[in-house]
């Protein structure tokens, strides 16, 4: 029988039976609502408040695209730069070499940490919680700044681990060449590994283990049901790392920027930076630009949350409680711990040991037997005009950013989750839409839909522009999060006489607690580290930490700069100390 | 649950109004200038005594400048000098006025002049000083009423050619050189680039081994490449471009990381050198030396005040004191570079160094005002340079 003629009623108080409210139509598995005039009316709200938030600034960039100076009076239209940019050899050249990148980075990334989420959540390799925080520890440090350290260590002939190679073993030659396209490779790989692992875990950790149980029963090992039930369940995941990580990859331009001066081909988002500031500037071209590079990552999005989607077929949505069973490698189990302890001496220990060694020298001095030390780079530093006023600045935008994206991403994923009013597909493509734009074309954006408004040049602005840019990754934690939640739990209040705001208030968001924290710990790291969207909108009064950094190093202080990434790196452990043991956040959770 | 909500919401606030608290006054987007708006309170800055000194005698910038000045409070300087440099300049302004020096730095000088730009098309004035190396920008910065009118007090000092009357005057010069790693050259190869310039750069020895900047890096690249290119094309032209390129040279979008690979040791030898991008590392010891041509280029930075400054009267003085010999001599000791003023006697650090040889002839600086070096730019030399080098 249709569940649409079904009148369902709920016991009161004196044992008679009320009708419940018709609009509360329970499906299996899911309790939704057809949408009240109210819910329609949030629906609406969130809609346009993305749209100014998200889509505004992408318009005025393809609005950008097609005139002669960005804003001005002298400003006309024009469809060089358009014809310029997806017509002529150059401009696609770079377009399929970012794309061969961002394949190769994310297919590595995606291996590497779905390795690791398994010998993390699926077998008996000793040391596994400190090794999780190690391996997740890359999200601490930019890769700008990353990138920075790797060319102090592995600059093909000055670089510290070349440096002190040849003087051991006596040799011309060169041990690691970071400064190539597999030195690119390689920097991103690292930092993106933690991301694939938070994808991975959580499908790991929320599969139903029954299958690989059943597997068992019938007599199959331990690395046939590998091959044979975890894989393919955890396959969707994968494929969602992969997409998210290569959009990503596409739009960074600090890492490629900095290492990319001896490449033969210039990925998009370096090629934006340089026109919009080689003499003349062209910010025609540099807008182009962003539309090519928004159209292809719009494309890998799509993707992204097609298998997003297929991924979450396989979560237990339960309110039981389950353990899944534990491989066991025998002695492989210390070759494990052997990989994520190398992984983090590549991707932490070693830039960071960098970093230090260089915030220590009066100038970036890569031949250990002739190393002086001072502490005047951090007096300098402590001393400048500005810094105590960039930390505050940071703070301030990370939790503002943080609160307001966590906010944003629950309402969000609430009406997509549990409503039924139409328009929430497109509700859910804006909230995830902010992937497919790289930082620095939104933040171009951002620049020519404010410059007019007393926003432009405040903290607000950055504050909108980062909750805007990850509120992706709000909605995808607090969206998971409802999912896990089993209706029945809600439909139990619901049925007992509670009303909607109760249920939300007393069932629903307790429960989402680990993901609404979790999602604020995410977002305030990403924030405190974040240049590529920050750059543009910084002003002397509303400067951070990470654009600090990026203006030090760019004035050729890299000393100072090195100095400043420690801070910013302690302000970022410092904020997940407090989630992890203020708010009991796991930073595996996210 | 709610106890951890209601926790995460008494901080988010506490950050807003700490927030709103550090929030600076809004934003003047009427065009007033920062006099006509400025604060009753009085300055709580110490009281300047040299500059007073100097207005009752009838040098320096007048009293009631300095007064309306201190009352304003502040002055917000964009530039494409290190802000750092800027920084520690600024203090010296600030010890003799009691006036804070505040710094932006958007980037290089297309990058400054353009967040300027903007801002002020969209009516949005922060800056009170703009400081750059790209003089044809300001040119049209000048044409649309962008500059403010001062005389300053030293004016005499300055080259007219360099200026635009009472607008847009010479800060410092940036000369450009090619430079070498001692740790990273034999001694016969020091004594060939000492001695032979920059043609030593053609020797088969160098190949693989020198780095370079792109010519449509900025103002100071531009001034180098022309140079070598046009103005000196018996002499070097575009054999000397084709010589270097068969170098195999890796290509630098910016001097400055260029400095940086310098001084690690990554390359040897560099070509169109900014020197005040390394110069204070070759003061802290870093093994770094560089040779002038006889005339060589030299990237110009320009200042001037903005017509819209919110505190028009800081802007005025500080550019009154930058170009002051006082001014001058704070800033060139820090960043190495040259003064254009008529009394400054070099006195730098850097020219105190055993290796160092100044120039014997005259700093080409004719390519600051003339639109047609920019115009070939764009059309012949910057495509022709990309095409010859490969990018």
């Amino acid at each position: 029988m249709p569940a649409a003629t079904t009148t369902a009623h709920q016991a009161s108080s004196d044992g008679s039976q009320q009708p419940i409210d018709p609009r509360w139509r329970a499906t299996p598995g899911r309790l939704i609502s057809r949408g009240s005039p109210g819910e329609r009316l949030v629906l609406i709200v969130l809609l346009v408040l993305l749209g100014l938030l998200i889509v505004v600034p992408v318009a005025m960039m393809f609005y950008g695209a097609v005139r002669t100076a960005p804003i001005g009076d002298d400003a006309r239209f024009t469809t060089h730069a358009i014809q310029q940019v997806y017509t002529t050899v150059p401009y696609l050249r770079s377009l399929g070499g970012t794309l061969l990148l961002a394949l190769v980075v994310a297919t590595l990334a995606t291996g590497i940490g779905s390795i690791f989420a398994w010998l993390m959540h699926r077998t008996d390799m000793p040391g596994r919680r400190w090794l999780e925080i190690l391996v997740m520890s890359p999200l601490f440090l930019s890769p700008f700044v990353g990138a920075v350290a790797w060319i102090t260590l592995a600059a093909p002939r000055s670089g510290i681990i070349n440096v002190a190679a040849r003087q051991l073993f006596g040799s011309e030659g060169t041990l690691l060449n970071i400064m190539t396209i597999r030195g690119i490779v390689f920097v991103l790989t690292l930092y993106y590994v933690p991301y694939a692992m938070l994808f991975m875990s959580a499908s790991l950790k929320n599969m139903d283990p029954s299958l690989e149980e059943a597997s068992y029963i019938n007599g199959a090992g331990e690395w046939y049901t590998l091959r044979s039930v975890t894989f393919p369940l955890a396959r969707p995941a994968m494929t969602a790392s992969f997409f998210f990580i290569g959009v990503l990859a596409m739009g960074v331009f600090s890492v490629p920027g900095i290492l990319g001066a001896q490449l033969d081909f210039t990925p998009l988002a370096v090629l934006i930076q340089r026109s919009a500031g080689s003499y003349p500037s062209d910010y025609a071209t540099a807008a182009a630009l962003g539309t090519m590079l928004f159209l292809f990552t719009i494309v890998g999005v799509w993707l992204y949350r097609r298998s997003l989607r297929r991924s979450s077929r396989y979560v237990t949505v339960t309110a039981r409680g389950f353990r899944p069973r534990r491989t066991s490698l025998g002695r492989l189990r210390y070759l494990g711990s052997f990989a994520c302890l190398l992984y983090g001496l590549l991707a932490v220990v070693l830039p960071y040991s960098a970093l230090s060694l260089v915030s220590l020298t009066p100038y970036v001095m890569t031949d250990l037997t002739r190393i002086e030390f001072t502490l005047d780079n951090i007096t300098n530093v402590l001393g400048t005009r500005g810094i105590l006023e960039a930390l505050q600045n940071t703070l301030i935008v990370a939790v503002l950013s943080s609160a307001a994206c966590v906010l944003l991403g629950l309402v969000t994923a609430y009406v997509v989750h549990r409503n039924r009013t139409s328009g929430r597909g497109l509700l859910e493509y804006l909230g995830t839409m902010p992937i497919a734009i790289p930082g620095i074309v939104f933040a171009t954006g951002i620049v020519w839909t404010y410059i007019r408004t007393p926003l432009y040049a405040t903290l607000a602005t950055l504050v909108l522009a980062f909750t805007a840019s990850y509120l992706p990754h709000t909605l995808r934690l607090t969206g998971n999060g409802l999912l896990q939640i089993d209706p029945v739990l809600e439909e139990a209040s619901i049925v007992n006489g509670a009303s909607r705001t109760h249920t939300l208030r007393r069932i629903t968001l307790p429960l989402s607690k680990p993901a609404l924290l979790s999602g604020w710990i995410l977002v305030f790291i990403f924030t405190v580290r974040e240049i590529n969207t920050a750059i543009l909108l910084i002003s002397p009064r509303s400067n951070i930490l990470s654009v600090l950094t990026w203006d030090l190093v760019q004035d050729g202080r890299i000393a100072n700069g090195a100095v400043v990434g420690i801070f910013q790196t302690l302000l970022l452990i410092g904020g997940v100390a407090v989630a992890r043991f203020v708010f009991k956040v796991k930073l595996s959770s996210v | 649950m709610w106890s951890t909500l209601r926790t995460m919401a008494l901080v988010s606030a506490a950050v807003l109004v700490v927030a709103c608290g550090s929030d600076e006054e809004p934003t003047d987007t009427t065009g007033g200038t920062g006099a006509e708006e400025a604060s009753g309170e009085p300055d709580a800055s110490p009281e300047p005594d040299e500059g007073e000194a100097a207005s009752e005698t009838g040098e320096g910038p007048p009293a009631d400048l300095i007064a309306a000045a201190q009352q304003e409070g502040e002055v917000m300087v964009y530039t494409a000098i290190g802000a750092q440099v800027v920084d520690e300049w600024g203090r010296s302004f600030e010890e003799k006025y009691g006036i804070p020096v505040l710094t932006n730095r958007p980037g290089a000088a297309a990058a400054t002049h353009e967040a300027w730009a903007q801002e002020t098309e969209a009516g949005q004035h922060f800056a009170d000083v703009v400081i750059h190396s790209l003089p044809l920008l300001f040119k049209e910065a000048e044409e649309k009423g962008w500059l403010a009118e001062h005389t300053p007090s030293e004016i005499d000092s300055y080259p007219a050619e360099l200026t635009l009357p009472d607008k847009l005057f010479p800060l410092m010069a940036a000369l450009n050189a090619h430079a070498w790693n001692t740790d990273h050259v034999t001694e016969e190869e020091r004594q060939m680039l000492r001695e032979q310039g920059q043609d030593a750069l053609r020797d088969p020895r160098f190949r693989d081994r020198i780095a370079i900047t792109a010519a449509d890096a900025g103002g100071s690249q531009l001034a180098e490449y022309h140079h070598v290119i046009n103005v000196l094309e018996d002499e070097y032209g575009w054999e000397f471009m084709q010589d270097l390129a068969a170098q195999n040279p890796v290509i630098y979008d910016s001097t400055v990381p260029m400095g940086q690979a310098l001084v690690q040791g990554e390359f040897p030898v560099v070509f169109a050198l900014g020197t005040t991008v390394v110069a204070n590392e070759v003061l802290q010891g870093a093994p770094v030396e560089w040779g002038y041509r006889d005339d060589p280029s030299a990237g110009l930075f320009f200042i001037a005040a903005s017509a819209n400054a919110p505190n028009s009267a800081a802007s005025r003085l500080f550019l009154d004191w930058a170009l002051s010999l006082e001014g001058q001599q704070a800033l060139v000791n820090i960043n190495q570079g040259f003064s254009s003023h008529s009394e400054w006697v070099d006195e730098r650090p850097i020219a105190a160094l055993d290796w160092y040889e100044p120039f014997s002839g005259q700093v080409y600086l004719e390519w600051a005002f003339d639109e047609s070096v920019l115009d070939d730019a764009v059309t012949d030399m910057h495509p022709r340079w990309n095409e010859l080098f490969g990018r």
